[in-house]
């Protein structure tokens, strides 16, 4: 997966994140579209490309919302660390591996953010609040990873990099 | 064992990451202006395409090529309709105060239209980007207004994009007045509840003050940001303060419930008065 690609599929799925409608019940949390692209990635590239994935995600993330510059970037490069190393134990290929790694991910998202927020004074910490919305993270964790994964792998067998004829 | 190469990569990546902590809020603007410049116009093209085919489900349905017509009316009846409640405003405060001066700044005061691109990317944030940015006017920290009131103020503008922190933000706070008796407080945001619900709070209120549920409570024009007399909303429940101080009154904030497609940016700030 080439630079390009993963810049493309970062911003796209940053796009699509904001369109998508946010469940209140949930605790108004939004798609982890960006979080299951980076699990995506993580599976298939190499080291110095997951760097750059992850730098590139947490840049993103904070440049759409009002938090300031940076402030996600720790976060997703220890998630995209945490990933790499777990690499060699997962199916890549099965549904049930991108479930489990976007609910896991999700939920330390929330939990991260919650963390960071309360202690820079910009959020204040509802142990309410934070508890549906670990739940709610756990929920669209285990949904948007296998839906990214699919929606990549669909659109990857539909449009096959074409090979070079070898003379 | 962790090899060399491996710790200086992550060293690397630390100063990297310290180097944009550090970064003066002029570079900061600009790297978010970069990004949201680059995607907002393909956020507002999937609103147009959405919405296109929305037009399109009902032509089908029988309204023909009315749809498009009829949006465009609706988005001139909603600006007519923001122009006309400010100006009612300006024409009630010039003849309580019989400033002649007064009432040529507010009539001059402009609203600067704008498309609702995107929501915040995260639910930790009660925020909204607006598709026009300094390129059209729109300047930081001004008034954000729809015909139902007050929808909150612009904090991140780049040239073509504007960020809009929602009365329902914790980091919203507004200057406000109960109109039906005059007192003044602080309102300010307290996110979403369950029901999906954005909500606000007044604090400050005189504990004297005979408050009732259901009064209407508006911008008072102090601070220098918001205009004077913009709906708010309206309170939903009154409680008085543990210390016993003050009073406390949740709001439910109108215009952010009822947030439209198409809201309005002040092009001037509110003027502290």
């Amino acid at each position: 997966m080439s630079t390009l690609v993963i810049t493309l599929l970062l911003l796209t799925g940053a796009a699509f994140q904001t369109l998508l409608p946010a469940w209140a019940f949930i605790g108004s949390l939004e798609w982890p579209v960006l979080t299951g692209l980076l699990i995506y990635i993580s599976l298939r590239t190499d080291r110095a490309r997951l760097t750059y994935a992850s730098l590139m995600a947490g840049l993103i993330y904070d440049a759409f919302s009002p938090a300031p510059l940076g402030t996600s970037m720790p976060f997703f490069l220890l998630l995209g660390a945490g990933l790499y190393a777990l690499r060699e134990e997962v199916f890549e290929d099965q549904i049930v591996t991108y479930s489990v790694l976007g609910l896991l991910a999700v939920t330390l998202k929330t939990l991260y953010f919650a963390l960071v927020f309360s202690l820079s004074g910009l959020r204040q910490l509802q142990p309410g609040l934070l508890t549906v919305r670990l739940a709610g993270g756990f929920i669209l964790g285990a949904l948007t990873a296998p839906l990214v994964y699919l929606i990549i792998s669909t659109v990857r067998h539909t449009f096959p990099k074409p090979r070079r004829r070898v003379l | 064992m962790v090899g060399q190469k491996t710790v200086l990569k992550w060293i690397a990546a630390a100063c990297a990451l310290l180097l944009i902590f550090l970064l003066p809020d002029g570079c900061t603007a600009r790297v978010k202006g970069v990004f949201k410049n680059l995607i907002t116009p393909v956020q507002s093209g999937m609103l147009k395409t959405g919405r296109s085919l929305k037009a399109g489900a009902d032509s089908v349905r029988g309204f023909g090529g009315l749809a498009e017509e009829n949006r465009r009316l609706y988005e001139e009846v909603v600006k007519l309709q923001a122009e006309s409640r400010l100006n009612k405003n300006i024409e009630a405060e010039n003849l309580k105060l019989r400033q002649a001066l007064a009432f040529h700044e507010r009539q001059t005061k402009m609203l600067i239209p704008a498309e609702v691109a995107a929501r915040s990317i995260s639910g930790w944030w009660q925020s909204v980007r607006l598709a026009k940015g300094t390129r059209d006017g729109v300047l930081n920290n001004r008034a954000v207004i729809s015909p139902d009131g007050l929808i909150g103020r612009t904090a991140e503008v780049s040239a073509r994009t504007a960020e809009v922190l929602l009365l329902s933000d914790p980091a919203c706070s507004v200057s406000a007045r109960i109109s039906r008796t005059g007192s003044f407080g602080l309102v300010t945001g307290q996110g979403v509840n369950l029901k999906g619900y954005p909500i606000a709070r007044m604090r400050f209120i005189h504990k004297d003050t005979p408050i009732r549920v259901g009064d209407e409570v508006v911008t008072s024009g102090l601070g220098g940001v918001f205009p004077r007399d913009v709906i708010i909303g309206y309170i939903e429940s009154i409680s008085t303060e543990e210390a016993g101080l003050y009073q406390v009154a949740d709001i439910l904030p109108q215009a952010v419930i009822n947030l439209t497609d198409v809201v309005f940016v002040s092009a001037d700030d509110g003027g502290a008065e």
